[in-house]
This record gives structure tokens, sequence and C-alpha cells, in this order.
């Protein structure tokens, strides 16, 4: 199958008000960055990714059972929670510029606050290391600590991830990170 | 009948034990593109075919499913038989991802409990600390990852009555 590459062509196509994305040399260890839109947890969202992804327990599906426990509601699932702080941020940390990044892992996920339909969260990123790869040139592993924050300002939810992400150069030699 | 399940309170978990999780999952590509989209996150190898067969002078033959739907899915696997009686969740640990899920793989889990304690703050929980395991229909492993959660103890099940608790606190521990 042919496809037609040149509708990719990221300079003439996309608009320069929209972000793209940073590469692996955008990613100084200490660096913030603070992603878009924010989102509103709703109970819809909440009963269907526990339908869909088969969370088992009622306490994610009878709010009876779950004030039962000393909840004042069904509680959003920490799962959605982290995927949506980690979606809002993927615009920043793993489109790359359309070279795109790929998903290695999570470390440290912690359940800080329960979070309640109603609840506004916003994710900003903190990088925390980097090294390239040296069997796969042009690519290196940047970890990055995603918080998520409630509209009072609770953080609710940290987690540590890392993606393979590219470089804008594939010579790029970086002396901050540890080499692997 | 109880609403949750008589075999899996915290007394009934030993270190070792291990799980074959019976129900298995295929995965679409509708549902990938909405939990993608629904969880705001932007990255078009998730959503946009036609981008993918493109990306990388053509290596890639589908989509790639949202490593955090996998991991969702593949939780979600492990949780009758591990979280059905879960009280709080305290955290995930050690998320690796092995190989790359593509719309109409079928995923299943295997479990193994590493860790049982019981919780300085809840006398009616303890800890359960398990690695799951996401596998594919080719039984390659896909995802491996680990838990922390808080399950009821039998010992205190029915001491709670519906609808009879405060509504105003937050049951899950401080960390």
């Amino acid at each position: 199958m042919i496809l037609n590459t040149k509708y990719f062509d990221l300079e003439e196509t996309v608009g320069k008000s929209i972000s793209n994305g940073y590469l692996f040399e955008d990613f100084e260890p200490g660096r913030v960055f603070r992603h878009h839109w924010g989102r509103t947890l709703l109970a819809s969202d909440n009963m269907i990714f526990c339908s869909d992804t088969m969370q088992y327990n009622p306490l994610y599906f009878n709010v009876e059972y779950a004030r039962s426990l000393g909840y004042r509601d069904i509680p959003i699932h920490p799962l959605f929670v982290m995927n949506v702080a980690g979606g809002m941020s993927v615009e920043d940390m793993s489109e790359g510029q359309g070279k795109g990044g790929i998903f290695l892992g999570v470390d440290n996920v912690r359940i800080i606050k329960t979070s309640y339909p109603g609840d506004t969260i916003t994710s900003s990123s903190e990088i925390l290391e980097r090294y390239l790869k040296t069997d796969q040139p042009g690519w290196g592993v940047v970890t990055w600590r995603t918080r998520a924050v409630n509209q009072r300002g609770e953080t609710v939810i940290e987690f540590d991830k890392s993606n393979l992400v590219a470089c804008e150069d594939a010579s790029t030699e970086v002396k901050t990170g540890v080499q692997s | 009948m109880s609403l949750t399940g008589d075999h899996n309170y915290f007394e009934d978990f030993h270190v070792g034990q291990l799980f074959r999780h019976r129900r298995g999952r295929t995965i679409t590509a509708h549902g990938n593109t909405y939990f993608t989209l629904t969880t705001m996150n932007t990255g078009a190898a998730h959503f946009n075919k036609h981008m993918m067969l493109t990306y990388l002078g053509g290596r890639f033959p589908e989509r790639r499913v949202n490593g955090g739907y996998t991991i969702s899915l593949v939780v979600g696997l492990t949780s009758q038989d591990i979280a059905e009686n879960t009280v709080a969740e305290i955290g995930f640990s050690k998320i690796r991802s092995h190989r790359a899920v593509h719309p109409e793989d079928t995923l299943y889990a295997r479990s193994e409990i590493l860790g049982l304690e019981d919780s300085p703050e809840r006398p009616d929980a303890g800890t359960v600390h398990y690695r799951f395991e996401g596998y594919n229909q080719n039984d390659e492993q896909v995802l491996e990852g680990e838990r922390i959660i808080l399950v009821k103890k039998r010992a205190y099940c029915g001491a709670v009555e519906f609808g009879t608790a405060e509504s105003s606190s937050d049951p899950a521990p401080k960390t």
C-alpha cells in the first residue's frame, strides 16, 4: 500500500500555533512542562472506564457500596486519573515533533488523594533523567515525573514515566545524563 | 448473597500465590481510539491508521494500542480474583511495556502475590502487593508491573452496613 507521505510534511501542514512537542535535546533534567487544557473527571467517564477495562470491584460501580466503605461518592479509578494526567502530557512529552515517542514504562505511581466526580485536574511534568541509546542512534530514553493537581491545588497522583524519544540530531551527545 | 466474592479477602492470600486469570480480552480499534481520546491523549499512533502506516517508512502494520489502555486492561483482568474486595488504592510500580499491542490482539493476565502486610491505619484491611503480567494470544509477554492495594479482612466484614458510613471522610490512607 502506497500512501501519500507528503501530506505529513510538517512544515507545510502544521499550523504554527499548535505545539508539536519536543525532542530529546529539549528534555534537560529539571525542566518543567505545564500541560494544556485540564480535564473535569465525570461519573460517566469513570463508569465507562471501569466497565470497559473490567475493574471488577463494586466500589467503582455501586454508589451505595462505595458509601458503605466511607467514600462520599464512587471514587474515580486512579488508573483513569493517571491516564488523563498522562494524556494531557502527550503533546508536550510524547509527540516528538511528529517523530513520535514509544512508551517504555511507569514507576512510582503514588495515589495521593481520592478524586471524585466533578473534580478537575491539570498536570505538569518535570524531567528526571535521560540517556542516549547507544544501540539505537538518534533515540534516547527520557524519564519524567508527572503530577496531577485538582481544583483545590491538591496533588492527587504522581508517577514517573519513561519513553523512547527521538533526537533532533542523530549525532547528539548529552553530557548531563547517564550514558548507556 | 454478598456483593463481592468470598474467596479474595486479605486472609485468603499468601505470598508466592500464583494466578492465571480466567478471562481474556480482545482489544478493538474503537476501544483503543475511544480510550485514547477520552483521556485527552493526542498521540496519533493510537488513532490515525493512515499516519501509522507511513510512520518510519511504514514499518508498523497497524495503530499501536495506548500503553495506558494496556495497563488498565491487564490490571482489570486481575481485578476479580485479587482486587474485588479492595477498599483503597495505594499505588503501582515497575510497569514495563515489553511488546507492542495492536487492535484485535487478545490479552490475558497472570499474577503473583509478592507481599502481605497489616495496615497501621486500617485494622479492617491489609495491603496486598502483587505483580501482574499481560500476555497476548501468542503467549508473548506484553506488559508487567506491580500494584499495591488495601483489601478487606474477612474478620471485619459485615461490620459496615450500607448507608451508615459518614460521607465526608477520605478513607484512603495518607501517604
